[in-house]
């Protein structure tokens, strides 16, 4: 009996403790852990070899291999990975704020316009072969323009009058050497950037030795694509290009990679072994993190404040900036509010009332930065309309707005220099409601900031907070007369950015009248001649001129902008370059050991 | 008997194809649909229409139900966009690991209850008898997040292969690069 009592007082004694203990780590106060290296952020040894882990965002599995992206599979990671198999002729590479396509990593020359801008020639660099010794030519990047040009409703990157519909035809010089005859002259930096980083060269020896049609043939790849447990198994994936090659995808979308040892380009791997690892939330990311079960991984936003813990540990904390902006749309079709979003006064006392930088530094702890225009940050001067609640209470109280019973009305109706504007009524309540995305503590207290400050110039906003996918689906283009345009005044889906922009940042997609993701309707001639110069003139200013003035005629509201991830990365894993793009050059990577002068 | 058994199974018939009809009407009522939410905020109208054409959703509502149904009755139980999988082969693929893990706490606890009922009826109003209700009411208010963690604590402090260990602090050969790691299953 004693020893029995003995033993459960044992096993009683041990979950108290396990308890006691457990509440420390349950309200986010565990130990700090183990020291993963000593070594700084320089110094050290390179060494050849070794596995690096990488963590991919939440949620984010790997399920795509087909470089033709089906509809629904064309996520970042998906192409981040293909690429790394299957080399793009193009690909961008950051130099300083801005990107050039100008990358060694391309399979191709830099392209050659001629005819007025009509023709392109691009010839592919001599020495690249596949895996299997085949050597890599112009009947390979053909064969990948037939298959979307057979099946572009089928292929995710396909947007009418754009790739493949922009060429009339693909000549064939010579085994390394094609011409393209486009339907008319393209700004040739615009076109390299937006059009041609999608061309790739597919194996048509090995995935159509048949000579199928495209459209047979395409139908047989994406039969392949769809068999998600037969990535790593199935021989036509095997054929690669790429520094890398496939050596486990599990079905819970873990992703080995290891080295193609017949990889011919300049950027041969380090390491012997990739692991991209999945994660259902940011939270369990962030545990195995702690655990040391990552070596290249992130911080979520909210735990920021202990990076220091985690560079004492011997990680560099590094923000991941995309090539991304963020914005509050704004349906300028909305039967009633509508007409006061087309005021230019209104929207700017609504942006000079948005905090950027307080917001990026007190929510987001640092890892978000102002968006000052339709471009990235980087691209421009400064903010246009800075926080200033007195100038928007200026601009209010100039274009006849009063407060009456503590909210803002309009008592001076009508256009007019000073009065409210055509289409806002009389006594009409200056009040707004915003559709936000829900599951995010930033952006629920972004939202919240947001509406305390509009308050302040007596402006009422209803948050109203949806998941992300009910969001998407109501924010959408609409025409005035539709049901769904009375459903939603102002909507946010920007948590991980609002629009990831291809490497040339224009707004042919965003802000061009009737474009396909010009959610709040906006349409300005202004913006739309602004867009065409950037898409059709060879003027290098275009882009430039195009950012600074639709910065200023706020299509939307500009709002900080969240870095795609806060890094944490060993002290001892070197060569990580985080692509604004969000690609990865995993063969970059190496690891260095104590000793030596370092690199 | 078997005239019983006919009703009761009549009635859950009844019964399921009611539950079937309020789950479609319910995901048909969720304001978005699915087509923004798979292609993103990029795809054109164009793709939006396309895919909701290959997926049906431009069939009226009881064309759609009734294909719903012919398919839920044939064990197509659709295709998975995020795992690029059909869910019936997800769920294959996961059924026996949860089986096994259901049976096994299954069987652990009719190894435990058995005896221990036993135990309380025999010893009833004594100590044993109280003090393994009272570990019964703990285990039961204990939400199940910090059971497990205290669970995997007290497993792992009696295991020397979980226990964790410093990493050396830099690599020490060319061809073994990486530290050592805890072999800590994470």
């Amino acid at each position: 009996m004693g020893l029995r009592t003995t033993r459960i007082r044992g096993l009683l004694g041990r979950w108290a403790a396990a308890a006691l203990l457990g509440l420390p780590a349950l309200v986010g106060c565990g130990p700090a852990g183990n020291v993963v290296t000593e070594l700084g952020t320089t110094g050290g040894t390179p060494v050849e070899g070794g596995t690096a882990t990488m963590a991919l965002p939440p949620a984010s599995t790997p399920n795509w291999i087909f470089p033709i992206g089906a509809p629904g599979y064309l996520a970042s990671y998906n192409s981040a990975i293909q690429d790394l198999l299957f080399l793009r002729l193009f690909t961008p590479a950051q130099k300083g704020d801005a990107l050039t396509m100008d990358s060694p990593r391309n399979l191709a020359e830099m392209p050659r316009y001629s005819d007025h801008h009509t023709t392109v020639s691009i010839t592919l660099k001599k020495g690249y072969a596949w895996s299997d010794g085949t050597p890599v030519t112009t009947r390979d990047v053909k064969f990948w323009f037939d298959l979307i040009k057979d099946n572009k409703r089928e292929w995710a990157g396909y947007s009418p009058k754009l790739m493949p519909d922009d060429v009339k035809e693909f000549e064939t010089v010579d085994d390394r050497t094609f011409r393209l005859r486009l339907d008319r002259a393209y700004n040739p930096t615009w076109f390299t950037a937006n059009e041609l980083q999608d061309f790739v060269a597919l194996p048509v020896h090995a995935w159509n030795p048949g000579n199928e049609s495209p459209r047979r043939a395409f139908a047989r790849l994406m039969r392949h694509a769809e068999q998600f447990s037969r990535f790593a198994t199935d021989p036509l994936w095997k054929t690669v290009d790429g520094p890398w090659r496939i050596e486990k995808w599990t079905t819970s979308g873990q992703v080995s990679l290891v080295p193609n040892r017949a990889y011919r380009g300049p950027d041969k791997p380090r390491l012997d072994r990739v692991v991209l690892k999945p994660f259902t939330t940011a939270d369990s990311e962030f545990n195995v993190l702690r655990a040391g079960g990552v070596d290249y991984g992130y911080l979520p936003p909210a735990v920021m404040a202990q990076s220091r813990q985690f560079k004492e540990r011997g990680y560099r904390i590094d923000p991941w900036e995309g090539w991304a902006v963020t914005y509050l749309v704004l349906n300028f079709h909305h039967p009633t509010v509508g007409a006061l979003l087309r005021q230019d006064y209104l929207r700017q006392a609504l942006q000079h009332l948005i905090d950027q930088k307080g917001i990026s530094r007190v929510i987001w702890h640092g890892s978000a930065a102002p968006t000052r225009g339709p471009v990235p940050a980087g691209l421009l001067d400064d903010e246009p309309y800075p926080y200033d609640p007195g100038r928007a209470r200026t601009l209010l109280a100039g274009h006849g707005w009063a407060e009456r019973d503590g909210t803002l009305r309009c008592v001076r109706p009508g256009p007019g220099a000073d009065r409210c504007g055509a289409g806002v009524r009389g006594g009409q309540e200056l009040r707004l409601s915003l559709l936000s995305q829900s599951g995010s503590t930033e952006t629920s207290n972004t939202m919240q900031a947001v509406k305390s400050d509009f308050a302040r110039a007596g402006i009422v906003l209803d948050v109203r907070q949806q998941p992300l996918n009910t969001v998407l689906g109501t924010t959408v283009p609409c025409e005035r007369t539709e049901p769904l345009c009375a459903q939603w005044q102002l909507g946010f889906f920007g948590t991980q950015g609002s629009w990831y922009f291809p490497p040339d940042p224009s707004g042919e997609k965003i802000f061009a009248s009737h474009a396909p993701s010009n959610m709040g309707s906006w349409s300005d001639p202004e913006t739309d001649r602004l867009i065409r110069a950037t898409e059709y003139s060879a003027d290098p200013a275009a882009l430039r001129d195009y950012g600074r003035t639709v910065a200023r005629r706020l299509p939307v509201l500009w709002m900080p902008n969240p870095a795609y991830q806060v890094s944490a990365i060993r002290n001892d894993l070197r060569g990580v370059d985080q692509n604004p793009t969000l690609s990865l050059a995993p063969q970059n990577w190496y690891y260095v050991k104590k000793g030596g002068a370092g690199r | 008997m078997i005239r019983f058994l006919a009703k009761r199974l009549t009635q859950a018939l009844v019964v399921l194809l009611l539950v079937s009809v309020l789950v479609f009407v319910l995901l048909h009522l969720l304001p978005g649909g699915p087509a923004r939410a798979i292609l993103g905020v990029q795809a054109t109208p164009d793709a939006v229409a396309h895919f909701n054409h290959r997926q049906g959703y431009d069939r009226s509502l009881p064309e759609q139900y009734v294909t719903y149904l012919g398919r839920l009755l044939t064990g197509d139980l659709g295709e998975s966009y995020k795992l690029n999988q059909s869910v019936a082969s997800l769920l294959a693929e996961r059924l026996p690991k949860t089986a096994l893990l259901a049976g096994l706490a299954l069987a652990l606890a009719a190894v435990v209850a058995v005896p221990l009922g036993v135990l309380q009826a025999v010893r009833r109003g004594r100590a044993a008898d109280y003090l393994l209700t009272g570990v019964a009411i703990l285990a039961y208010a204990t939400p199940v997040f910090s059971s497990a963690w205290s669970s995997s604590w007290s497993s792992a402090s009696n295991s020397s292969c979980c226990r964790p260990k410093r990493r050396r602090p830099t690599p020490s050969a060319a061809s073994s690069p990486r530290p050592p790691r805890s072999s800590c299953p994470s």
